[in-house]
């Protein structure tokens, strides 16, 4: 388990610019430090570089989507335990099956609500070994 | 004739001159509005942001801030739900931001009513009943980008004006549908009431909603398996085979014996979405009809229900839908 006092460190997604800023000031209002990233082969960078505690990612993104950059950090050992939430717009009942196929640890549509998602990045977090 | 050549060259540089002038001149202009717009957002956006997370913040403010304020209160708006989203609402309406938008719903544009009823639902706008008058507006992007915004009110007095307008083609089924899920179960009441409505195209696109909703037991619905209206009855099978609530298990095999071939066959797809697979006889049967329509998704819903005895029917005493669920089966694996 993660220590309660550290800094959690979140990877956020987003091909939207309006989605990144809501949830970066969230995240760091709530304490979190943000690495942000505008589409999915940053994203798969930065989870390589940094090793955030967790990630946020949008599903649909330039370059890589959502599931297709879960399924990289998967394959790689040095970040297969990444806990990682897809953020996204795509509601059927089939694509929340895809996306946690795909690897996903958590799943939230947009719309969304801040702290909520605040809080399940924390929880995420906490369960990370 | 020379000196009228040489004229008329030097009138039309002097024209492209000018042309090219006022090109690049439109262009500066362009590029220091959007300069200052995009200064306007990074003055108004942390304050917003702030605000929406319980900061204490005035935002008051006019000209191109206040254009800007109102861009980003509808972007967000549109990103959130929730208490935050609620917050907004609030701004909306206390800095007059909403009426504004709404004022646009009068406008003699159609693009600018569209992109007005769309905004109000983003900036959860008091503005329901004008977006319920803007599902009779003459161009359908204003009647789509209205049921729309309804749905992201989730007022359940918009229900019914969302369900005539369905009925009679007015907007989009599915923007119909996602604004009727996003009013959530609190539109479940109301649809229940309008299976009883007097006209066939309002009943069925109520059972259908009713069905995607997935909201559980409906007495109503069930009771419509026995509407005159086959249309309707359709509907409810679709319905059925979307909520998996024992008692569509129970009533759906009802409709197998339809008088009517289009109801028998939408009622063998749902027995197969539901998994009755104590109906694989009556499928089978069903299958072997000539009857184009009840056998073809008989033999499909029996592809998904029970496989080897398809295959099995197809050796011994099959049908031409036999053997194409047999193919299609093949192919799938």
């Amino acid at each position: 388990m993660m220590p309660a006092n550290r800094e959690v460190v979140v990877l956020v997604a987003d091909d939207d610019p309006d989605i990144l800023d809501l949830v970066c000031f969230r995240l760091e209002r709530g304490g979190c430090k943000v690495l942000p990233a505008h589409n999915g082969k940053e994203a798969l960078e930065i989870a390589r570089n940094e090793r955030p505690d967790v990630a946020v990612l949008d599903w649909m993104m330039p370059e890589l989507t959502g599931p297709e950059v879960i399924e990289e950090i998967r394959r790689d050992p040095d970040i297969a335990d990444l806990p990682v939430m897809l953020l996204t717009a795509r509601v059927q009942e089939s694509d929340v099956v895809r996306g946690f196929e795909s690897g996903a640890d958590d799943y939230l549509t947009k719309p969304f609500s801040p702290q909520e998602l605040h809080h399940r990045v924390q929880a995420l977090a906490a369960r990370r070994p | 004739m020379r000196s009228f050549l040489i004229q008329a060259t030097l009138v039309m540089v002097a024209f492209n001159l000018v042309l090219t002038g006022a090109v690049i001149f439109n262009r500066f202009m362009v590029t220091v509005a959007r300069r200052r717009y995009g200064e306007a957002l990074a003055r108004v956006r942390p304050r917003l942001l702030g605000w929406i997370d319980g900061d204490d913040v005035d935002l008051r403010c006019e000209g191109l801030d206040r254009r800007a304020l109102v861009d980003l209160l509808a972007r967000y708006g549109r990103a959130m739900h929730g208490e935050s989203r609620a917050r907004l609402s609030r701004l909306s309406n206390e800095l007059g931001v909403s009426a504004e938008v709404l004022a646009d719903l009068d406008s003699p544009r159609g693009w600018r009513r569209a992109a007005a009823a769309f905004r109000l639902g983003d900036l959860g706008a008091e503005a329901v009943p004008q977006l319920m008058a803007a599902l009779r507006d003459p161009d359908r992007r204003v009647r789509n980008a209205a049921a729309r915004s309804l749905g992201r009110l989730e007022n359940p007095d918009a229900v019914e004006p969302l369900v005539v307008a369905l009925a009679n083609g007015s907007i989009a089924r599915a923007v119909a549908g996602q604004a009727l899920l996003d009013i959530g179960a609190g539109a479940a009441k109301e649809l229940d009431s309008l299976i009883l409505s007097r006209e066939p195209q309002v009943r069925a696109a109520a059972a259908e909603l009713l069905g995607r909703l997935a909201v559980g037991h409906s007495p109503i619905l069930v009771a419509a398996v026995e509407d005159p209206n086959p249309v309707v009855r359709v509907a409810v099978a679709r319905a059925f085979g979307r909520l998996g609530t024992r008692s569509a298990a129970r009533t759906l095999p009802e409709l197998l014996d339809d008088p009517v071939p289009y109801v028998r066959a939408a009622a063998a797809t749902s027995c197969a979405e539901l998994g009755l697979s104590e109906q694989t006889e009556r499928l089978l049967s069903m299958a072997r009809s000539d009857e184009h329509l009840p056998a073809s998704a008989a033999a499909r819903a029996l592809a998904v229900l029970d496989p080897d005895l398809l295959r099995g029917a197809s050796e011994t005493a099959g049908s031409e839908y036999i053997s194409e669920a047999v193919d299609l089966l093949e192919v799938r694996q």
